[in-house]
């Protein structure tokens, strides 16, 4: 019954994904979150949705994290997802 | 009917995440639900706890006298900081007043205040002779925690919703059976199992908007402050300001006093305006100055979008229509915050919902119970050396000593509240300190108890006994009996017959329904010989040799 363990990573491995998951998960969801805020006129009903969709999002982020083979590649993944919105929120 | 489910890996992978975070918030969580549950109805509990909320109230107040009285009390009341006011109603009986006081450098501190409907006697809120609401509403973010209590709160609620969402993928596959799957047949594995995944599946909805209304509450600085400092340099007023419109308004702190219109009179015209709604709240600005600013917060407390607010100036009375937002007229982001409060707080559809919410809330904790046997159950057999499976004992141990020695703990605290004299000095102390330490106490007590099933029923039974004290209590000191404050009092004699109600059934479930067997839970030295397989196959065979959580309800063999 218990989950079995040649599916799960070890070590090193598995710190840097429960690192990915939680923390880039989190520096993830806000930047999507800044970077949409960014686009429209009025950003109120943005930043208002933001109370609810984030925690959505950032356990969602979570999910991947673990979905996702390597650690490297959620890294890659989350890095390019925030770059890309952070030069949105720097252009807009 | 099958859907389909995830991969091998994905599945293995996302069920270790679930048993992981799930059984490092479980103590925790359980705790949040069982305290939320009754903190659904601090209102009736702080009646029940206070004789003094168990007065009438003078219809005929006359709410300026009272603030005057109040500004007497509390010398140097800063107006010009938003001042908020609850009317007295059928729980609590006193005008009460939430505003800042100067202290020595240039800031202010929060004060509260309560007025006497008659006599306009001021008492300080701060300072109130009894604490069970409070305390149970406290546990449930654990306030007592200094500083980090709340974001722990926070916390536990996301790691609820992942725990939900990573639970709802791994059952999948067979939601619409499990979604049926009663079955109290077979290995009490099995039992646990399905009765953590019907709950699961059933509760999911309402655990899913706790866990997000929760996480909001516990972590808003932390989703906020990102968009504050990029998108507002770090000036958060104005996100607040999007949410609460009249804030808006600058008033001058210096503007000459003036006699405005009367508040009562203001409140007569937005209660003829506004039939059937209740005044939750009402916030001053710059009360008893020229521009004085009153915000009318008006709910029918029914529907999920009814509640408003209308802002005035009291020298004209005439509605700001700019900053006020109409009942069921609201936008999107009116609506979006104020939702999350209500779902959360339960303040809609009455008291059904409220009652709803309880029973959900006390499956919930159900689940959270199950889930932590089936960790156990299920890692207690050969593949796991004595070791671990001892340190997997103690932790089911520890956790069941916490999370059900709260019932008791709490049916105590509703007695020290009424056997703790009224008059005596540091009271709230006092009882917050025997309330903790006899949980305390009570946790130590089941540690000695290594099995499952004396462990609930020894709990049950000291909490169902101690139940029906309470109305005892609440009869001999305050004098009303809850046969005789049934139509004057209701809530304080619901209070107290739910006691009688929790513990008769707990009494049944510990002393009839729930068998304990001899012996101890505690893993055994030696396992069933033979291959892993084995081992497992073996379980029925051999019960003694691998202990089974024991468990039992009469109607089984």
């Amino acid at each position: 019954m218990p989950a079995k363990e040649k599916y799960l990573s070890s070590g090193w491995s598995r710190f840097s994904k429960v690192t990915a998951a939680i923390l880039g998960g989190y520096l993830v969801t806000m930047l999507i979150h800044i970077a949409a805020a960014k686009i429209p006129e009025d950003d109120t009903n943005l930043i208002i949705t933001t109370a609810y969709s984030s925690f959505l999002m950032w356990v969602g982020f979570m999910i991947l994290a673990f979905f996702i083979k390597k650690a490297w590649q959620v890294w890659t993944l989350y890095s390019l997802i925030g770059l890309c919105c952070a030069a949105l929120i720097f252009l807009l | 009917m099958k859907l389909k489910g995830l991969g091998k890996r994905a599945y293995n992978v996302l069920f270790h995440t679930h048993t992981v975070s799930g059984i490092v918030i479980s103590a925790a969580l359980f705790i949040i639900f069982y305290a939320g549950a009754y903190a659904l109805f601090r209102d009736e509990i702080m009646q029940w706890e206070d004789p003094a909320k168990r007065e009438s109230w003078n219809e005929n107040m006359d709410f300026d006298r009272g603030f005057q009285a109040v500004d007497s009390v509390f010398e140097g009341l800063a107006w010009s900081e938003t001042t908020t006011i609850r009317f007295p109603h059928e729980t609590d009986p006193y005008l009460k007043i939430y505003g800042a006081v100067p202290k020595t450098d240039s800031t202010t501190k929060r004060m509260a205040a309560a007025v006497h409907t008659s006599t306009y006697a001021v008492s300080n809120l701060r300072e109130a002779p009894t604490t069970v609401g409070n305390t149970i509403y406290f546990l449930h973010y654990f306030r007592q925690i200094p500083f980090v209590g709340l974001y722990i709160s926070g916390l536990v609620a996301l790691f609820f919703l992942f725990a939900s969402i990573t639970g709802l993928l791994i059952h999948w596959k067979n939601l619409f059976t499990k979604f049926f799957a009663f079955i109290k047949e077979g290995k009490w594995k099995t039992i646990w199992t399905n009765l953590h995944t019907v709950l699961g599946v059933i509760g999911l909805p309402f655990q899913v908007m706790y866990a997000v209304t929760g996480a909001f509450f516990g972590l808003l600085a932390l989703i906020l402050l990102p968009s504050v400092v990029v998108l507002y340099e770090g000036d958060s007023q104005q996100v607040f300001n999007k949410i609460t419109p009249s804030n808006t308004i600058t008033l001058d702190p210096d503007s000459p006093a003036a006699d405005n219109i009367p508040f009562t009179t203001l409140l007569g015209q937005i209660e003829a305006e506004y039939p059937g709604y209740e005044i939750s709240r009402v916030t001053m600005r710059n009360y008893g100055k020229e521009d004085a600013l009153v915000t009318w917060t008006i709910s029918d407390m029914e529907g999920l979008m009814s509640s408003g607010s209308l802002t005035m100036f009291m020298k004209d009375g005439i509605v700001l229509e700019d900053v006020s937002i109409r009942p069921t007229e609201k936008t999107y982001s009116q609506v979006v915050i104020d939702l999350i409060s209500v779902l959360h707080f339960g303040s809609f559809g009455g008291m059904f919902i409220k009652i709803i919410y309880f029973l959900l809330a006390m499956l919930t904790g159900f689940m959270i119970i199950s889930g932590v046997l089936i960790w156990r159950t299920a890692r207690d057999n050969a593949r796991y050396t004595y070791k671990q499976r001892r340190f997997h004992h103690r932790v089911t141990k520890v956790y069941l000593a916490f999370c059900l020695s709260l019932f008791p703990a709490f049916a105590l605290l509703f007695i020290f509240n009424k056997v703790v004299p009224m008059e005596m000095a540091g009271r709230v102390s006092t009882v917050n300190g025997l309330f903790f330490s006899t949980w305390l106490v009570l946790i130590v007590l089941g540690l000695f108890w290594n099995n499952y099933s004396r462990l609930f029923k020894r709990y049950l039974v000291i909490g169902g006994i101690t139940a029906f004290f309470i109305p005892i209590a609440n009869g001999l000191v305050t004098g009303d009996w809850f046969w005789q404050v049934w139509n004057t009092l209701p809530r304080v004699a619901w209070v107290d017959l739910y006691w009688i109600g929790a513990g008769i059934s707990a009494l049944v479930l510990g002393l009839y329904l729930i068998k304990a067997k001899s012996g101890s839970d505690a893993p055994l030295k030696e396992v069933s010989s033979g291959t892993q397989s084995n081992a497992i196959k073996a379980k029925p065979a051999i019960p003694l040799k691998t202990p089974q959580p024991q468990l039992a309800f009469k109607d089984r063999p």
